[in-house]
């Protein structure tokens, strides 16, 4: 059973209230490419995590407003594909979720402004509801994307670092991935008045959900066959990302000299050798048991949210993060 | 008047920007003097004209990153304008909540929208946003005459 079935949510629904957001903009005419464009991209598929996270956690509060956490959910998942446009840019990924990139169909320049358009739009329709700006304000800064560039310039400034530190590792991985969705769960309990304490320990399982998320995916970097990645095995390595089983496998004296003398211009077939060896090493079991460790400390935070019933959602999605490929 | 305006908002966005951006502000003084001409006409507090400055700049900043990136090759460069350009969006949504400038925002969010539509169309009509600052300028200041008056 999907996640979505398990949780009782249509995705149908889901995806039609995405799509809403460009339909409904007056500004938009339907038979523009702005509106086709997003529309390609919404239907090439996805497994809408990020609003399915906000209509779950809507699900712990005592005044649930369905149109309203319906709303911020379509509005989550135009944040995130907003950010996989500019992604696919900067990574110059000809791919996405099997069709062509955007910045492919309608070049950089309009690819960057089509995820721009995303942004500005969820901006204009939270920051319309006006009646209570405290909620309107909470709900703005947790879905715009300033933590997630600094996590991306994290990322950039450590590139070939083998300095950094596992620390910074995960702060980067929070800004980056952890942080929307942890927010995704807590701007649902709020629109539902949720108190405070439960908004905030769903927000922790949200966050433990992402960093077990961001480092199973440097994980399946390693692990995973070319032919799946669409990309060779340890495609960050050789981008420069220093990831968390990179990390752990510098702590072997003799494997950390060979990691440190990969840099931007090293053979690829000299840093295949190198990956061979991390994963023939133990750091990739370390890295696992550390995104499992996330995942325990998850499940005791769903043991302390036992007296609602939506607990079960939570059980759900941490199943689905625990049970991703590895 | 008119540049120690722009020197404060200037100052006042710089301070704003997280280091780990490497963002160095560098907009011509001449980019940004019809907007603090505009906004030193209207009757208000030297913070509010520089607050609301900063978040013009922000904005306008974040036009110019995102502009012409078609003419670089991936790499280091196009990834900086990309990622700077998302940053400072995301910093004027930050500056309008910290200021408590929400209806700021409200007006000037579906601008900002309209002026990304333009790009997307190939006719670009970045002049929009400070026509919607001197919108909501005039409203604010009519809204406010009028209250005076009840």
């Amino acid at each position: 059973m999907n996640l979505n079935e398990q949780l009782g949510i249509s995705l149908r629904a889901v995806d039609k209230e995405i799509e809403n957001m460009v339909k409904f903009d007056k500004d938009v005419p339907r038979s523009s490419e702005l509106a086709r464009s997003i529309l390609e991209l919404i239907r090439s598929g996805g497994k809408r995590v990020r609003p399915l996270m906000v209509i779950v956690g809507s699900r712990f509060g005592s005044a649930p407003d369905e149109r309203k956490a319906w709303r911020l959910a379509a509005a989550a998942e135009f944040i995130h594909a907003a950010s996989l446009i500019h992604d696919d840019v900067i990574d110059d990924s000809p791919v996405r979720r099997g069709d062509t990139a955007m910045h492919i169909k309608l070049g950089i320049n309009r690819a960057i402004h089509v995820g721009n358009y995303m942004s500005a739009r969820v901006i204009e329709l939270i920051s319309a509801y006006s009646a209570d700006r405290e909620r309107y304000a909470y709900d703005l800064s947790s879905l715009v994307t300033t933590q997630l560039c600094l996590g991306e310039y994290q990322q950039l400034s450590h590139l070939f670092d083998y300095d950094v530190t596992i620390e910074q590792y995960l702060e980067k991985s929070k800004n980056k991935t952890a942080q929307l969705m942890a927010a995704c769960l807590r701007i649902g309990a709020l629109s539902a008045a949720a108190d405070e304490e439960t908004a905030d320990l769903l927000y922790s399982f949200g966050e433990k959900l992402g960093m077990s998320f961001q480092i199973r995916d440097d994980i399946l970097d390693f692990t995973q066959s070319s032919a799946k990645l669409g990309k060779p095995a340890g495609s960050d390595l050789r981008s420069g990302q220093v990831t968390l089983p990179v990390l752990f496998a510098l702590q072997d004296e003799e494997l950390a000299l060979r990691i440190r003398s990969i840099g931007a211009h090293t053979p690829a077939e000299y840093t295949s050798e190198v990956i061979d060896a991390i994963q023939s090493s133990g750091a990739l079991q370390q890295t696992e048991a550390l995104s499992q460790q996330y995942l325990d400390e998850a499940q005791q935070i769903i043991d302390r949210l036992s007296g609602y019933p939506a607990h079960r959602d939570l059980q759900a999605l941490l199943s689905f993060f625990g049970g991703r490929e590895k | 008047m008119i540049t120690a305006l722009i020197q404060d908002a200037f100052h006042l966005l710089q301070g704003e920007i997280s280091p780990e951006t490497g963002i160095i502000l560098h907009l011509k003084e001449e980019d940004v003097w019809p907007a603090a001409l505009l906004l030193s006409e209207y009757d208000m507090t030297a913070q509010r004209q520089a607050r609301l400055l900063s978040i013009y700049i922000a904005i306008n900043l974040a036009l110019l990153r995102h502009q012409n990136c078609n003419q670089l090759e991936p790499g280091d460069v196009l990834t900086r304008k990309v990622l700077d350009g998302d940053y400072l969006y995301s910093l004027y949504v930050q500056l309008c909540l910290r200021f408590e400038e929400f209806d700021f925002l409200a007006h000037l969010a579906p601008v900002v929208k309209q002026i990304q539509i333009k790009r997307v169309e190939g006719q670009p009509e970045d002049e929009r946003l400070i026509k919607g600052m001197e919108i909501f300028l005039r409203l604010e200041h009519h809204r406010n005459n009028t209250r005076e008056a009840i």
